[in-house]
């Protein structure tokens, strides 16, 4: 085969979140910041154990399971009912790149 | 990779484009898709690709492909070319999983005999994000997902072998739902393989959702197909043995509990999903019209569904059956055309009663 590698779906769901993620830290808001507030509410309930990880919605499936497994400790550390904290979307920015 | 990249492609694809033109189709969305693809090809090309940053060129440069492979399966599903029969039943099948008007099957025609396989299709969430993504950039969006799926060329309409489509169809329900990665989550609390174990579970799960997905329309045909290509095939890296294959189908087809659907079934339930469970109706053979050498009625889908088993229960028995007196080439003929009349009389009235009411 003369292709060694095809692109990951993946990688590309990566960097069309870090455009995202730029976005929101750049601007404070973004068109996408609700979509990525649901996503993180998300995990922190499956990461504290309320929402099992079977009904995680597929709109937002790889940025939820990205969150469980490479920032799940912090995730306990935040609380579902109150709003984003402004410094969590830098800190998930730099685990995506 | 820098601009030239994103110029290169640009040029390939505008032969391309030039090429596809003149396409007809038998299905109006394909022709929608065709002119979204086009619209965003031209604005990309008036776009100012020279001062993209690396960010905007990987993402291009993705588009792009995208674009490329949806003009390759479109260039195979013309009229002329479309295996319409087959791609009836999957949809038919599809439509009791993902309630959404916005897919359609596409077919790309490989010179292999074994190439049955699908492609790698966006998930819901790379759709959406590559939407956002062109609307923000081009105000424009790509309205329909294609469901990319090859066959062999020399087998695109026979419907033996084209019990193995369902099980590709499975595939791209398990992708589009993610219902063996949530398993892998839920098992190794990962959610890519990492290494040899978990990506030989993430296979085997793959493989026997795409199985039982399967079995649910066309009963035991997948497996007697999977006997005739695979026989005794062991456990290995991709694909659990065949052997264990059969057995976990007909475990579900005869109705006993085994613990792999009973965690597809808790899985599909918590998201709120349709279950694994049987979606044909057995038509008895005795009485069918193929034996009479007419195309059979279906009363719904569920019969519709089950023409495949029927199919492979005529050709295993030709030596006894109807077919006794004529060659094997002849039975094989037989049988494939019986099949494909059958599917075509349903969905030709089926289209009509719809267009109708």
């Amino acid at each position: 085969m003369y292709l060694a590698q095809v692109i990951k779906n993946d990688d590309v769901k990566s960097d069309f979140y870090i455009n995202i993620f730029e976005d929101i830290v750049k601007n404070h808001d973004s068109s996408f910041k609700v979509l990525v507030d649901d996503a993180i509410l998300e995990a922190i309930n499956v990461a504290k154990g309320t929402a099992d990880i079977y009904s995680i919605n597929n709109n937002r499936y790889f940025l939820v399971t990205t969150l469980l497994e490479r920032f799940k400790f912090r995730l306990t550390e935040l609380n579902s009912s109150q709003n984003i904290p402004d410094e969590v979307y830098p800190e998930i920015l730099n685990l995506l790149k | 990779m820098d601009y030239k990249t994103i110029e290169l492609n640009l040029c390939q694809l505008e032969e391309s484009f030039a090429k596809s033109r003149s396409n007809i189709y038998s299905d109006f969305r394909k022709e929608e898709h065709f002119q979204e693809l086009y619209a965003l090809f031209q604005k990309i090309k008036e776009n100012d690709y020279q001062k993209f940053d690396e960010q905007e060129i990987l993402n291009h440069n993705y588009l792009l492909n995208v674009i490329f492979k949806s003009l390759e399966y479109l260039d195979n599903s013309t009229l002329n070319v479309t295996p319409y029969e087959i791609i009836s039943c999957l949809e038919f099948a599809l439509n009791d999983w993902i309630k959404d008007d916005d897919f359609i099957i596409v077919t790309s025609l490989s010179n292999k005999k074994t190439d049955f396989y699908l492609e790698t299709t966006l998930s819901e969430e790379s759709f959406e994000l590559l939407n956002q993504f062109i609307n923000n950039k081009y105000g424009l969006k790509i309205s329909k997902k294609l469901i990319q799926i090859s066959l062999p060329k020399i087998l695109s309409r026979d419907y033996l072998s084209s019990v193995v489509l369902y099980h590709e169809l499975g595939h791209f329900v398990d992708n589009q739902l993610n219902i063996s990665k949530k398993m892998l989550l839920k098992k190794y609390s990962i959610n890519q393989p990492n290494d040899d174990e978990t990506s030989r579970y993430l296979n085997h799960t793959m493989e026997y959702f795409a199985d039982l997905f399967a079995a649910q329309y066309v009963n035991n045909s997948s497996n007697t197909y999977l006997g005739y290509i695979a026989p005794e095939h062991p456990d290995s890296q991709t694909h659990p043995a065949t052997r264990s294959r059969i057995n976990v189908s007909l475990d579900f087809l005869n109705s006993k509990s085994i613990e792999i659907v009973d965690e597809f079934n808790k899985l599909l339930h918590l998201s709120s999903l349709p279950l694994l469970e049987i979606r044909h109706s057995k038509i008895d053979i005795s009485y069918c019209n193929l034996t009479k050498l007419y195309p059979q009625n279906f009363e719904d889908v569920s019969e519709l569904h089950y023409i495949f088993q029927l199919g492979w229960d005529i050709w295993e028995d030709a030596e006894n059956n109807f077919l006794k007196e004529f060659s094997s080439r002849q039975r094989y003929n037989i049988v494939n055309n019986l099949i494909e009349k059958s599917i075509s009389n349903y969905v030709v009235q089926k289209n009509w009663e719809d267009a109708n009411e």
